[in-house]
């Protein structure tokens, strides 16, 4: 059932695609990020660098808009968790962003052997790869509060977990074989946790999807 | 995958003895049912609050509780209020004993027009013989708690009437307590006042839930939310839902309660 007032609708609607329009740039932001990582290109960390500002902007805004209607409309039950929740989310997703910058900047300094260059390329693409499917299912679940689908995104970030756990340990081999390369796998180990990174936010943005539709709240739940 | 509801501590709101035990009420103006079937238990020393659209029988629930529907020809009850395990809806029941223990404020003040010092002596006066320093005291004692002594000291002797709205509703409140009710029935008692009155008032209800159960009947959800432990919504005439407060607003049971609580009304 809609709101009495109609002015209160349109601003939880406009809320909401506020978020997800962030989750757009975000996304965008991960995608320039991880192909920066393949290609080596330095115009594409540039644009992440500069599109990062435009993510921050949206956060402002979206904390705004959040603040102003529970001043407003002192909602209560599910409008409230939707509010409280969305507005977390766009805390997540600025934090996406850092993580995302963190890559880009990463990539940019790299410089490394060989056998550096296939690992950050292969065994990051395949973790970014992961983090990837994970954002993009966690907005869908969100846009239309599907708790099945954000359920399915909760259950995937431990993949993501172990494959990082994975990375560190075939660094820490490559690095006691040889310390000269300590510096280099350093670096793909930063890029490695900045993607996991993005994937526990994800199942965040996930959780608040089942906080708002069933009032429970999954976080830390075991 | 199972989730714990976790609503802070606000929402395991203590369980105390109950005060008041309604069974199966009904209510009737004439042929017209104003109440159905309403069972509930409100907690002693606590803050109940009944909330729901005009009409959902909330006042009329309120009215029942210490009968004053029975100043009024056609109005009848069925079914049981227990007071201290004592139906108080049976005719035998002493209704001047029934309204000394359990007082009401009403939404607009009525103080009487005599002095702020009569206001109060008056009341007492029905129920206890107290000598003319006891009954000083007394109202000393319901105007502090009323938070309406500093204010009204210095001039107890004039017309309760020249207070402010604000003053003059916790004068009926002071006036309310001075017999040493046990339980308060508040009906809207913040609708006709300001919100720094309103305030004060909200204030006071916290405080006076040390000693006495409440219940208020407001149309102000965010009231009910701020000084109540336990809210029902009533709608048509029936209990919706008798939940903890701090429960109702964040997830209410009832897709019917949440649809009121969040403006998604008719």
């Amino acid at each position: 059932m809609e709101h009495t007032s109609k002015q209160f609708e349109i601003e939880l609607e406009d809320l909401r695609s506020g978020l997800l329009a962030m989750g757009g740039l975000v996304e965008a932001q991960l995608e320039r990020a991880l192909e920066a990582i393949a290609s080596h290109e330095e115009e594409l960390v540039e644009v992440v660098l500069r599109e990062e500002k435009r993510v921050n902007d949206k956060q402002l805004e979206l904390d705004r808009k959040g603040m102003e209607i529970i001043a407003k409309r002192q909602p209560a039950a599910v409008d409230l968790r939707q509010i409280i929740c969305t507005m977390q989310a766009v805390n997540d997703l600025e934090r996406i962003g850092d993580e995302i910058k963190k890559v880009a900047q990463r990539s940019a300094q790299f410089q490394a052997s060989e056998r550096f260059q296939l690992l950050r390329l292969n065994e990051v693409k395949h973790i970014g790869g992961l983090a990837q499917d994970m954002l993009k299912e966690a907005l869908n679940s969100f846009a239309r509060l599907d708790v099945i689908s954000a359920s399915e995104v909760i259950g995937r970030d431990s993949a993501v977990d172990d494959e990082f756990e994975r990375i560190m340990r075939l660094l820490v081999t490559y690095m006691m074989e040889d310390p000269r390369t300590i510096g280099a796998g350093l670096d793909v180990a930063f890029l490695a946790k900045a993607i996991e990174r993005v994937a526990d936010h994800a199942k965040n943005i996930s959780e608040y999807v089942i906080h708002i539709v069933q009032g429970q709240d999954p976080r830390h739940a075991g | 995958m199972a989730f714990q509801v976790s609503l802070g501590d606000t929402a395991v709101a203590e369980r105390t003895a109950t005060k008041l035990k309604i069974n199966n009420l009904n209510f009737f103006y004439g042929s017209f049912q104003g109440l159905r079937n309403i069972s509930l238990e409100i907690p002693e020393k606590q803050v109940t609050a009944f909330i729901g659209p005009s009409g959902c029988g909330k006042s009329t629930l309120l009215r029942v509780l210490n009968r004053m529907y029975s100043l009024y020809p056609g109005q009848r009850a069925e079914g049981e209020v227990l007071f201290n395990g004592q139906n108080v809806l049976d005719p035998k029941y002493d209704l001047n004993a029934l309204r000394g223990s359990v007082g009401m404020v009403f939404q607009k003040p009525t103080p009487f027009p005599m002095s702020i010092y009569d206001n109060i002596a008056f009341g007492v006066k029905l129920y206890e013989s107290l000598s003319k320093s006891d009954m000083d005291e007394r109202v000393e004692w319901a105007l502090k708690k009323a938070s309406l002594w500093t204010e009204a000291k210095d001039k107890l002797s004039q017309s309760g009437l020249s207070l402010s709205g604000g003053q003059q509703q916790r004068l009926c409140i002071a006036r309310g307590i001075a017999v040493k009710p046990e339980v308060l029935l508040l009906d809207e008692p913040t609708s006709a006042l300001d919100p720094i009155s309103t305030a004060r008032i909200e204030e006071l209800v916290s405080e006076l839930r040390t000693d006495y159960t409440i219940v208020i009947v407001t149309h102000n959800m965010q009231q009910a939310a701020r000084v109540s432990q336990h809210t029902a919504y009533m709608y048509l005439g029936e209990l919706v839902e008798f939940t903890p407060t701090a429960q109702i607003f964040v997830k209410p049971k009832d897709k019917r309660t949440e649809d009121y609580i969040t403006g998604r009304f008719g």
